[in-house]
């Protein structure tokens, strides 16, 4: 009976161990590449959402929910990862579908042009922060690549073991708990890189979409219109990767034939006030604050007149939370403007 | 399914679990479903020719055994004379040797056609002058464990027609015996007699077995994912193009290789007879310290033991003892003497032999010249050993420093001879021991891509393994010893190692997690 006992409990010891050495080795993505621990960060929330926005860094870095909850009273998250592709993108909708029903899901169809498993980095960014969930099982075999396993997913120390050379401090430091690195999924840049001579697409053989990606937005339109969310298709003005005018007309005609809202904010930058040789700071790939505030602005205005969202302003609880969430934004936003202007200042002096 | 893959520890748990709850005359079963579970991950070809091995001996032992059965009642009902008696033996000895030839017949013919036609295709083609390379091959896909099971057949076979075993009248438990899932990717090669004693026996699960059984698994993957799969990229770079890589990264990958072979064969071997241990199932050991052996002679007693053994029991002493050997000998006795005569015997059937292990290695030219310069080294060292003698006589190499030196001078001969191992052609071969007498460049050490970490890795494991084995020499049983401290000494030791497997190991993404070299023979 001892001897069991004992058996016992170094069995126990050992997977302990296994456990705890596993969570070591892990990236906790706290600082650096933030992006890995988004997806992650959305388990943290307290309060139901009234939009979520889904897709990769077209995505997170062109909305602001602040700006959605103090001007229009909208309870937003987006739910977004570097590369995420489209069956990851309608996992994460499943997942989060398993514990709150939002009014309007926002989806950002760059990922449509691109069905084949590319980057096991970004994979790992993106799946590892789901929760264990048959949405995350699904995901992980839907788009892993050939050279991972399933296993390295349930056991992280198998892909991360060799990491044990390469600590940081920051492995000890976040080894618990990694602290918030984005606002409501929203990653933001103050800095400004403007758009300069930005390639024209080059011509493709064929335009037409992947049929893989088509079924995975049928499954993502099929399972909004089950649950009754409104699902709302954009494309983000990024410049680049190019969006071809027949890609577009693709995507429009999927929109009429489902009843689907369908916005190319490139088509209407202009019209919003996008500029590029302010509102980017990566030569037109992806928004900075100040172009993320005008989309948000853009969105904003169209879930209120279009969708009807009613602001929710005034729920004690929600105020709270977003007070506090508000406060941290606005004082990370002032920290990182006042940071670029003193290192604008700085090259201007040089 | 490969031992050094996540499944594999997964599917022994299951199996062990199973183990536990069904009834000892159950557990047989289970371990032959096991068996085919693991050879169907291999594919479905090779269980229909794996099936197919295992009925032909079967039917082929129970031929022999009625035949056995046959000679017996008619000597039980004649009561003959010793004449007789020797006729009747006579008679039934030619039948049985019929039925033996019949199935080893086919069971070679098997062999060669699945295994070395394209080699022999290839070799007739470069012989009228064609370019073998434009030879597309029959593209047939060699069953796993192919030579493994089918020596065991062969093996079992000859057993029951000597008489040391009987034949095996359950099928099943033949193609358990043929098909045990450690045993058929890469041996050791089992004689029925001897695994039959524990195969079949179901025994319960025990905490001494267990133990022993996790140590020596836990200890062979060390040896083979910290280890081995470490040096194999280090070593592939270089062997990629030594006479670019210069004589001293050649040299480096060369004994490299040798260490590889070592770590990852014996790992391999460990785990094998680990996950036997687990359920109370003796299989033969294959090594014994071989990188301490003086001659090339004693390491092939110490190296891949159950391979060499089954070579001197079913083809060394058949030939040696053959009509045709016997004719020769007898004649060279009368004309040259009585010397010679035993002299002749051994050349040729250690050439048959070797010429057999070069070709049983591989399909390849580059085998058959590695099995005959072993032999030659061989047949030289027998020549030359009054030589030595007179030699230590007189000038008295003796002692531990003269051990040192022999050992090492073995150590360097293997490693050159495992030279032919190492690339598909002899000119490879050739062209790598040619690239030893280029500059040495410390500098171009940097091409097996070796970090630091790395390094330091082979160095402190290797030396652990060193250290195990000189231990070894003092306590043979040392998982005994272990086992003797105590539960936690054991777990100590079961955990250590798969926490290095774990975090030390060289596998996942960026490593080509490599099969067991001994996979392919």
């Amino acid at each position: 009976m001892k001897k069991t006992i004992i058996a016992v409990l170094l069995v126990l010891l050992s997977l302990v161990s296994l456990i705890a050495l596993s969570r070591l080795v892990t990236p906790k993505y706290a600082d650096g590449i933030i992006e890995g621990a988004m997806i992650a960060e959305y388990y943290k929330e307290t309060t139901d959402h009234d939009v979520l926005l889904i897709g990769d860094c077209e995505v997170y870095e062109n909305f602001i929910p602040a700006d959605l909850w103090n001007n229009y009273g909208i309870n937003s998250y987006i739910r977004g990862s570097a590369e995420q592709y489209i069956a990851q993108s309608y996992y994460i909708l499943e997942d989060s579908l398993r514990t709150e029903t939002p009014s309007v899901v926002v989806f950002n169809v760059q990922s449509l042009s691109f069905s084949e498993k590319r980057s096991e980095a970004y994979n790992r960014m993106t799946l590892e922060g789901m929760r264990w969930s048959p949405s995350k099982v699904g995901a992980i075999l839907a788009t892993m690549t050939e050279e991972e396993s399933f296993a390295s997913y349930v056991f992280p120390l198998l892909r991360y073991h060799e990491r044990i050379f390469d600590l940081k401090p920051t492995d000890f430091t976040y080894y618990f708990s990694v602290p918030p690195v984005s606002y409501n999924g929203y990653y933001m840049r103050v800095d400004v890189r403007p758009a300069e001579n930005v390639p024209e697409g080059k011509p493709l053989a064929d335009y037409s979409f992947p049929e893989e990606s088509w079924k995975w937005l049928d499954r993502m339109a099929d399972l909004c219109r089950e649950k009754g969310i409104d699902l709302i298709l954009i494309k983000a003005p990024s410049l680049y990767p190019y969006w071809y005018g027949e890609w577009d007309a693709q995507v429009r005609d999927y929109a009429e034939e489902k009843g689907l809202t369908y916005i190319n904010y490139l088509e209407i930058a202009g019209q919003i006030g996008i500029d590029y040789s302010t509102d980017t700071y990566d030569g037109g790939l992806h928004m900075n604050l100040y172009g993320a505030e005008k989309l948000t602005a853009h969105l904003g205005d169209l879930l209120t007149s279009e969708f009807h969202l009613k602001s929710r302003r005034g729920e004690e609880a929600l105020e709270a939370v977003w007070a506090e969430k508000t406060a941290r934004f606005e004082n990370d936003k002032a920290a990182a403007v006042a940071a670029e202007q003193e290192k604008a200042n700085g090259e201007a002096t040089d | 399914m490969r031992f050094a893959s996540v499944a594999f520890p997964l599917f022994l748990a299951a199996l062990l679990g199973l183990w536990a709850i069904l009834p000892r005359r159950a557990r047989p079963w289970l371990l032959l479903l096991a068996s085919a579970a693991f050879y169907l991950c291999a594919g479905l070809g090779g269980i229909v020719f794996l099936a197919g091995v295992i009925l032909l001996s079967w039917g082929a032992g129970l031929l022999l055994r009625r035949e056995q059965e046959k000679q017996k009642a008619q000597i039980e009902e004649e009561a003959p004379d010793r004449a007789r008696k020797k006729e009747i033996r006579a008679v039934f000895t030619r039948r049985k040797k019929r039925i033996l030839r019949c199935a080893l017949g086919i069971l070679l013919l098997d062999l060669f056609l699945v295994k070395y036609l394209d080699f022999v295709i290839r070799g007739g083609a470069s012989l009228f002058g064609a370019d073998p390379a434009s030879f597309p091959g029959l593209g047939i896909i060699v069953p796993l464990g192919i030579s493994y099971f089918t020596f065991s057949a062969i093996g079992y076979l000859i057993d029951v027609f000597r008489g040391t075993c009987g034949a095996e009248k359950n099928p099943a438990r033949l193609a358990l015996f043929l098909s045990f899932f450690p045993i058929i990717s890469q041996g050791p090669i089992c004689r029925y007699g001897d695994l039959s004693e524990t195969l079949f026996e179901g025994e319960n699960l025990k905490g001494e077995n267990l133990s022993r059984g996790a140590m020596r698994i836990a200890w062979g993957y060390f040896k083979k994912i910290v280890l081995a799969d470490r040096l194999a990229p280090a070593i592939a770079a270089i062997f990629a193009d030594p006479s670019g890589a210069g004589g001293m990264a050649t040299a480096a990958a060369i004994l490299m290789y040798t260490f590889r072979l070592y770590f990852d064969f014996t790992g391999g071997i460990d785990i094998t007879i680990g996950v036997g241990e687990l359920f109370g199932i003796r299989l033969p050991e294959n090594f014994n310290l071989p990188y301490f052996s003086g001659s090339l002679k004693e390491y092939w007693r110490r190296w891949h033991i159950t391979m060499c053994s089954w070579f001197r029991d079913y083809l060394f002493y058949p030939v040696s003892t053959s009509g045709f050997m016997t004719k020769l000998s007898g004649k060279i006795r009368t004309r040259v003497g009585p010397k010679a005569a035993g002299r002749v015997v051994l050349y040729v059937s250690s050439f048959l032999v070797w010429a057999a292990t070069g070709i049983w290695h591989g399909a390849g030219m580059n085998f058959l010249v590695w099995g005959l310069c072993n032999w030659a080294v061989l047949m030289i060292s027998e020549e030359l050993e009054p030589l030595y003698k007179r030699f230590h006589d007189r000038f008295g190499f003796r002692g531990k420093a003269w051990r040192v030196f022999m050992i090492l001078r073995t150590f360097l001969l293997v490693a050159m001879l495992n030279l032919f191992d190492c690339f598909d052609g002899v000119g490879g071969t050739f062209g790598a021991a040619a690239a030893l007498f280029a500059p040495w460049d410390p500098g171009k050490l940097a091409l097996t891509g070796l970090e630091i970490k790395d390094i330091l890795i082979l160095l402190f494991g290797g030396a652990l393994v060193f250290a195990v084995s000189l231990i070894r020499t003092k306590v043979p049983d040392l998982r005994g010893a272990i086992a003797r401290r105590g539960t936690v000494a054991c777990w100590a030791v079961i955990f250590g190692f798969t926490l290095a497997v774990l975090l030390l190991g060289a596998y996942g993404i960026g490593y080509d997690q490599s099969a067991f070299i001994y996979n392919r023979f």
